[in-house]
């Protein structure tokens, strides 16, 4: 009945839909799981996993966020669920079953958030996986038949002009000085600079050259 | 011998020059002022080619490395302007590392040494250094009527003021987008204002130089053909004298609506006087409570650029339907379909349209309504039947707005359409059958760029764009083709394709080789995110006489991550580059 729910849904958007009832999911299981361990972090440097993708789907993702745990170390184990390069799901599972215990660590990036989970259990990890497996991956594969593009979109952003990229800064600063809750601006800004070649522009309007500065 | 092969020579250059003198032909050459008309010229024989040679008043060398000075030079000793580009494009979006080179030192000693004739220096993407001004001055202060530093770098305001006292007959000093030191604020624009009387077009636009209004409105006064003024951030009531002072001035550029340090206050831009001779403005941080400004001006204008304005999508709507006559356009995404609908209604006798990436970083969405799809595109066809140039950024896309491009937009000589990452669902893809709509109908285009994503033109589409360009020269293509079938495909066709821009097609370094070769006008290639090699051998698959082959490694310090390795390949007589950054690795000539 489920699958037949989702296969309606299939319809309209592809691989962001099914993933989004994919999170749903997993969110009602965590709810089952109350008091597991579960823990958000703050929204963190966007994967851009699914570039663009806001609206309903980031709503589903912000519902992930379990209240806050008091913190814990923990080594956690990564899963792709958009593998870079390519190669099977199979692969992903062998890499997790590394992990000798029954319950590991679970890390999900989605929408530009992160959720962590300590103690998952590997049967429910395996299960995820199967899910995404038979769901998202099938969008990735329409696009490219090499695998290898898909890491196009993810390691090469859109690069911007100089002289655009100035203006959007001083716009940005403009709009942070206006607002009267800075801390949601000093997120925001912290994840706009997508590649390490370019020098941070300090205060690019006030004679500080420093787009052209050697580093 | 050399006398046999003189009278040769010239004997077969009197049969095909009828009998006319040589200063008759140079006279009629004269005439001649295309670039591809004059190479054509030259190449019927080398009494020709010497009478081209003396009478060719302008050069652009597209590519500064792949000749010498001392090779132009002893080409063109009567050149009286010259452009030169070095850096490549994309060092405009910060891909290119600051050392890469382009130092215009050599070229400079040589138009200080010889170059007898020359007036106008225009150099693009170039490191200028204040000692290479200096040289210049010397040598040609007395001569100079333009000069352009072009988006360069290296040389600060005293070098300015240098040239505006000494350059008396200067006409035109354009510094767009250069990266300029500033040492003593207000000194060069001093000079300017108080030496010179002939100017016609002074351009800072989109530098951080700084001019008192003072002095920009004394400069206006004493240069009574100016033009073109393009400024920096000025406040826009301090300027109300300047422009009551220039009544020849057609275009502006520049301004600011807020004082600097100072919160924004409401002021009444109602009354804002401009001289009626002025029909292109472009005004930084225009707000919606300014944009008033415009009103009582706009049916005149036929350029306005909104780039770099606060408007939302509403305030677009609302200024361009005022404006009947815009001939260009240039603005941010935030315009949106419905402001783009009120463009092709308003302007019918639109040429260039120019729509940027606005901010799409999260949350940084400017405008609800700020993006542009398909229903933008097609109303743009339909109702601008006059566009030469049209690039755009679009956040959907369909075939059939390719295709409406094809039927309507007949007159395109320059094509530039870029796919955001906004959505990650595109209504229509891939769009092969679009682009081959586009191709075909649009026969004037000579530049093309296609900058999309994974799967939005498949190896079959690129055999479409290698079928159908027949007159393009310039194309830059991004994240295109499935596999290398598709570069194959493309480098069977493209007959006039002289430069090629690849970025994020992962073809492998053996099928971009094998694509060079194939590309029969080819003389310029820059590739970004290819399949490399292990040890970058299978890129010598394109080793040929004349044709340099460069690897780029902007990041030197660590191992340089796949996708940020570069190819630069190009046509030239110069031999190997001597002045090679430590990220810059000549693969061929090796010595």
């Amino acid at each position: 009945m489920a699958a037949d729910e989702q296969q309606q849904q299939q319809t309209a958007k592809a691989a962001a839909g099914r993933f989004a009832v994919t999170c749903g999911q997993l969110r009602q299981y965590m709810r089952e799981q109350a008091g597991s361990g579960a823990r958000c972090l703050a929204p963190a440097v966007a994967m851009g996993l699914m570039p663009g993708a806001g609206g309903p789907d980031a709503a589903a993702a912000a519902d992930l966020q379990a209240a806050p745990a008091p913190d814990q170390a923990e080594t956690t184990a990564v899963l792709e669920l958009f593998p870079q390069q390519a190669g099977t799901l199979k692969d992903e599972q062998h890499r997790t079953r590394k992990e000798p215990a029954e319950r590991a660590p679970l890390t999900i990036f989605y929408g530009g958030k992160m959720v962590v989970f300590d103690d998952f259990p590997a049967e429910k990890a395996d299960e995820i996986m199967q899910l995404v497996a038979g769901t998202g991956n099938t969008s990735a594969e329409q696009n490219n038949a090499l695998g290898q593009p898909t890491a196009g979109l993810t390691d090469m952003p859109l690069a911007r002009k100089v002289s655009l990229k100035r203006f959007l800064e001083k716009r940005k600063n403009r709009l942070t000085a206006a607002d009267p809750y800075p801390a949601s601006a000093a997120a925001s800004e912290s994840t706009t600079s997508t590649k390490p070649a370019v020098k941070q522009e300090g205060t690019p309007w006030l004679g500080v050259n420093s787009a052209l500065s050697l580093s | 011998m050399g006398g046999e092969i003189e009278g040769g020579e010239r004997r077969l250059g009197r049969v095909l020059s009828f009998g006319i003198p040589d200063t008759a032909l140079g006279l009629v050459m004269g005439y001649v002022e295309d670039p591809w008309d004059r190479d054509a010229i030259s190449l019927v024989c080398r009494h020709w080619c010497r009478i081209d040679a003396l009478s060719r008043k302008h050069v652009t060398v597209a590519m500064a490395y792949s000749t010498t000075p001392e090779r132009l030079f002893r080409r063109f000793p009567c050149l009286e302007s010259l452009k030169l580009k070095a850096k490549p494009r994309a060092a405009m979006f910060n891909l290119i590392s600051d050392d890469w080179g382009g130092s215009a030192s050599p070229w400079i000693r040589q138009l200080s040494a010889t170059f007898h004739f020359l007036k106008k220096l225009h150099l693009r993407r170039m490191i200028v250094s204040d000692d290479d001004i200096d040289v210049l001055v010397r040598a040609k202060a007395h001569m100079l009527v333009s000069l352009k530093l072009d988006r360069c770098s290296g040389f600060s305001t005293p070098s300015i003021a240098l040239v505006a006292r000494s350059c008396r007959k200067l006409e035109t000093l354009f510094l767009e987008e250069s990266a300029i030191a500033e040492k003593e604020n207000d000194e060069w624009i001093r000079e300017l204002a108080t030496h010179n009387t002939v100017l016609e077009t002074l351009d800072f636009f989109l530098t951080d130089l700084r001019a008192s209004p003072e002095y920009l409105t004394l400069l206006v006064r004493n240069c009574q053909r100016l033009k073109t003024l393009k400024i920096s951030e000025c406040f826009m009531p301090d300027l109300v004298s300047l422009f009551r002072s220039a009544q020849t001035l057609q275009e502006f550029a520049g301004g600011s609506f807020e004082e600097q340090g100072q919160p924004m206050a409401s002021r009444n831009y109602e009354n804002y006087y401009f001289p009626p001779s002025l029909h292109r403005l472009s005004l930084l941080y225009m707000g919606t409570n300014e944009m008033q400004i415009l009103f009582p001006y706009a049916a005149a204008l036929k350029k306005l650029d909104l780039q770099f304005t606060f408007l939302t999508t509403e305030d677009h709507c609302q200024i361009v339907q005022r404006c009947p006559n815009l001939e260009t356009l240039e603005v941010r995404d935030v315009i949106g379909d419905r402001g783009l609908q009120v463009v092709a209604q308003t302007c019918k006798k639109l040429q260039r349209l120019r729509v940027e990436r606005g901010d799409d970083d999260q949350g940084g969405l400017e405008d609800e309504q700020g993006r542009i799809s398909h229903v933008g595109m097609m109303a743009i066809a339909q109702g601008c039947p006059e566009l030469t140039y049209w690039a755009i950024h679009v956040s959907d896309i369909t075939n059939a707005a390719l295709e409406a491009v094809g039927t309507f937009s007949r007159n395109l000589n320059d094509f530039r359409l870029v796919l955001l990452d906004r959505e990650a669902h595109i209504t229509e893809l891939p769009l092969d059958n679009g682009v081959r709509a586009l191709l075909r109908g649009c026969t004037k285009l000579r530049r093309f760029a296609f900058y999309v994503r994974p799967g939005a033109l498949s190896d079959v589409g690129l055999g479409y764009v290698g079928e159908f360009s027949k007159s393009v020269r310039y194309m830059l293509l991004g994240n295109v083709g499935e596999s290398d079938n598709g570069i194959q495909q493309l480098s069977r066709g493209c007959p006039s394709l002289q430069k090629l821009e690849l970025r994020g097609c992962f073809f492998s370094e053996h099928a971009l080789a094998m694509a060079a070769l194939q590309l029969k006008s080819l003389r310029y290639l820059w590739v970004q995110g290819y399949r490399a090699s292990a040890t970058g051998s299978d890129l010598m698959a394109m080793v040929r006489p004349f044709w340099n082959i460069e690897f780029i490694a902007p990041e030197q310090d660590e191992p340089c991550p796949e996708h940020k390795k570069q190819i630069l390949a190009y046509y030239s007589l110069a031999g190997r580059r001597t002045d090679c950054p430590p990220s810059v690795t000549p693969l061929y000539p090796a010595f």
